[in-house]
């Protein structure tokens, strides 16, 4: 937003209580920094991991946690588990897994994203799934921390994309989360390893939840954790472990597992995680699936695990070449991720690294602690100031050219926040648009890697064919999330960037999503909303109209006019209590005001950013 | 120069020296400058990852999140140009490239792009046989060679930069061939893990 460049609010970020959660695919744990350590929140019967199962009943009737996941394989309503597999995709890739599933998906919706089918004919997404489960770790930590939560880190896999990270950023939203900053989950336990074992060097982190995995590579130097490299699949870890042992015993019972019905495949699968649990430390365990008790041990379970544990090696040799390191030249190998419990996980990281792996401390924990440190990092009260975290984009992002050929405009690997520029001309005379389409992955072809968005440019000044000069700025954030802005370069006019991204859900659906009372009466709903908008325009118009105070002279009689009428536009939208109104008003003059923005930027910071911008990052 | 908020002169400081607040980047500065390191093509890269380290602790954006916001956009603005300048001097050959920049030679732009028939028909046949390397040994053997063909020519590099060896033109040419061997070893590269 131009106003809030112009140093609007003085503190946008929160100050005081905060708190970091790992959201996973089975488990979720909230934490937070108590007397300058980390520490996880246990509940009342003092356990520290939350199952991130939902159970939907009739109407609002709704069950999360422990309870959810008792209600899995039977009776009434509808269980979800392991939402976040779901996260940032779409209906139809989701539908083309020839796997046991427990989940009835959709067949309804076809759109980019997942809806699952609940009992009573409703349908939900992963994301809402999710922010379920969200919104009882906040509530956890509300409680304990006696008060409202200002802001808190959620962890993410490193190798989430951009889909899955802004699905987890809508979860939060709508779970009535402030969003410090996403983590990558490696990161995160690197710095609470580190932290805690006051470790020097350079380490991989291998991290096998239940859902993902990931590798990554870092320096741990005099307090600056570097990422050096990243890798990964956000679609292996446990639950596949799960599903080949629950298949194994089905098809040894005639049933073919793609074709099992939802209920029976969510207590095969059940079964299967008890007795993969049991043998972590038991050489044999029993299980009973539709009715027939089966003995599983160890080393059978090792082998119908291989092929999946068989799928990490490539990441795995691929870091390692990124760092020109053999497994064994590396300071140690951390392990993290419920699933690094299994015997034969840690015997295979042992034996791809040739060295013994650590693991000193909780691989169920070690990300919420290093997460609740982040948080404190960012929004705690006196943070310290010994500690930084830098992370590097896990998918090079490039822009579609002619033919289908992807041109890579940032790296994977860079060090982010990071920026790019680009300059495009224009082809006909009076363009005033133009469009251009941004794809993640190393592939060459756009058509083998992952669309992220189509972004259209508008408002570029009509000039003739080839003078329009556009240079397009791509920005990844610290939570690894693009960015895109424009500016026509004779003009210096700013073009406006609308953006319609692959895959997720649209601001108006979250929005809607948050209407439609997703944990408050309609009432609080609105109310909420009004309130969130009401303090945005206030804090808008006061920075605008210090601004003219201040610079009016950078103004033009009927851009002031034109300024003037939009604060009192507003006003009007906020004295009619029309939260969708306001809303749209600000949105209206912060584009108004962009170009004064701008100019007042150049002036009272001197030229020196102008340069930055103009300079190019070549 | 004097301080976007406070009004007070502030030199050529990162932080105002009266009121302590973040300033822009200093558009004179090229990268060297910025991480701190001296201009010159062998640098020591425990050095400059040592720099990078100490530079990003002072201006990180997550040093001041709880800062203005135009603190916050000068951060990442700041942490974005360190970024780039590590990711570039930390490679030999961005770095060179970097150097040739300098020096006012743009390495891929129109003007320079080869169209030395010999050249261009040496990099065709090598494309050629890389296309044919379809089994995982044949491709690293593949991958080797063409290392090499890169090592040689980054020595030709160094040589020039460090002791004066050979012409401009020729270095522009070796740069430019660098870029295309890049290219090779990461469809290569790209290949071989689709071939395991």
């Amino acid at each position: 937003m131009g106003l809030l460049q112009i140093g609007g609010a003085p503190k946008a970020k929160c100050a005081g209580r905060v708190a970091g959660i790992d959201l996973g695919t089975t488990y979720s744990l909230v934490a937070t920094v108590r007397d300058g350590s980390p520490t996880v929140l246990l509940d009342d019967e003092d356990r520290a991991t939350f199952p991130s199962v939902v159970w939907f009943g009739e109407g609002d009737a709704r069950v999360v946690g422990h309870d959810a996941r008792t209600k899995a394989g039977g009776g009434e309503g509808t269980v979800i588990a392991s939402a976040k597999r779901f996260m940032g995709r779409a209906q139809v890739e989701a539908q083309a897994d020839d796997e046991l599933t427990p989940y009835v998906f959709s067949s309804e919706v076809d759109g980019p994203v997942v809806y699952f089918d609940l009992a009573d004919g409703r349908r939900v997404t992963p994301i809402e799934v999710s922010a379920h489960v969200l919104a009882a770790l906040k509530a956890r930590a509300e409680e304990q921390l006696e008060g409202p939560l200002d802001g808190v880190v959620i962890t993410v896999p490193a190798y989430f994309d951009d889909a899955q990270r802004q699905a987890t950023k809508d979860a939060a939203r709508l779970a009535g989360l402030t969003v410090l900053r996403l983590l990558n989950e490696p990161t995160a336990a690197a710095l609470a390893y580190g932290l805690d074992q006051k470790k020097e060097g350079m380490f991989a982190v291998f991290d096998l939840g239940g859902g993902t995995f990931d590798i990554s590579i870092l320096t741990l130097d005099d307090g600056v954790f570097q990422v050096l490299t990243t890798g990964g699949d956000s679609r292996l870890g446990g639950d596949d472990f799960d599903r080949a042992i629950a298949e194994h015993f089905l098809a040894s019972q005639g049933v073919e597992p793609a074709k099992a019905a939802p209920d029976v495949a969510a207590r095969a699968l059940a079964a299967a995680r008890t007795a993969k649990e049991a043998l972590t430390e038991a050489d044999e365990a029993s299980l009973e699936i539709e009715g027939q008790s089966h003995t599983l041990t160890r080393s059978q379970m090792d082998e119908l695990i291989l092929p999946t544990l068989r799928r990490t090696e490539k990441h795995i040799q691929r870091v390692l070449a990124d760092v020109g390191l053999s497994g064994d030249e590396l300071d140690g190998v951390v392990l993290v991720g419920g699933s690094t419990r299994v015997p034969a996980v840690r015997t295979y990281v042992e034996k791809l690294f040739g060295q013994k792996p650590l693991a000193d401390l909780d691989p169920d924990r070690v990300v919420a602690l290093g997460a609740a440190v982040q948080a404190d990092l960012l929004g705690g009260e006196g943070p310290r100031d010994d500690v930084l975290l830098l992370d590097v984009l896990p998918l090079s992002l490039g822009v579609e050219t002619m033919g289908g050929v992807v041109e890579k405009i940032l790296h994977r690997n860079q060090t982010i926040p990071a920026t790019a520029q680009q300059e495009f001309t224009t082809y006909a005379d009076g363009q005033t648009g133009m469009d251009f389409h941004v794809v993640q992955g190393e592939r060459e072809l756009v058509s083998d890697g992952r669309s992220l968005a189509r972004f259209k440019l508008s408002g570029i000044p009509p000039m003739g064919a080839g003078m329009g000069r556009v240079l397009v700025t791509f920005e990844v954030d610290a939570d690894g999330i693009l960015h895109v802005s424009a500016e026509e370069q004779t003009t210096k006019k700013r073009a406006s960037v609308q953006v319609k991204p692959s895959y997720g859900l649209d601001d108006e659906t979250v929005e809607r999503m948050i209407m439609e009372s997703f944990q408050f009466a309609q009432a609080d709903v609105d109310e909420r909303l009004f309130v969130e908008h009401r303090v945005e325009a206030e804090r808008i118009i006061a920075a605008l109209t210090r601004a003219m105070e201040e610079d009016g002279a950078l103004l033009a009689d009927d851009e002031r006019e034109a300024l003037n009428a939009g604060i009192a536009s507003i006003e009007a939208a906020v004295e009619a209590k029309n939260a969708g109104l306001v809303r749209e008003r600000v949105d209206q003059l912060d584009a108004l005001s962009a170009d004064f923005a701008v100019r007042r930027m150049n002036q009272s910071i001197g030229d020196a950013l102008r340069g930055q911008q103009a300079e190019g990052l070549g | 120069m004097d301080c976007w908020s406070c009004g007070a002169e502030r030199g050529d400081a990162l932080f105002c020296t009266t009121c302590k607040i973040l300033q822009p980047e200093s558009k004179k500065e090229d990268w060297f400058a910025a991480l701190g390191v001296e201009k010159k093509f062998s640098i020591d890269t425990k050095a400059l990852a040592k720099a990078f380290r100490t530079r990003s602790v002072k201006v990180h954006p997550d040093r001041f999140a709880q800062k203005s916001a135009v603190e916050r956009r000068l951060a990442v603005q700041h942490t974005a140009k360190l970024n780039d300048a590590y990711r570039t001097l930390s490679d030999p050959h961005k770095r060179a490239e970097y150097l040739m920049k300098l020096e006012g030679v743009e390495i891929g732009g129109e003007e320079q792009r080869t169209n030395d028939p010999e050249f261009l028909m040496a990099m065709m046949e090598l494309q050629e046989e890389a296309d044919g390397a379809k089994t995982a040994g044949a491709i690293d053997a593949m991958l080797e060679r063409v290392e090499g063909i890169r090592t040689g020519e980054l020595d030709k590099v160094r040589a020039y930069f460090d002791d004066g060896v050979g012409e401009r033109a020729q270095i522009v040419r070796a740069l430019d061939a660098l870029r295309y061997y890049m290219r090779l070893v990461e469809r290569l590269t790209a290949r071989r893990e689709e071939a395991s």
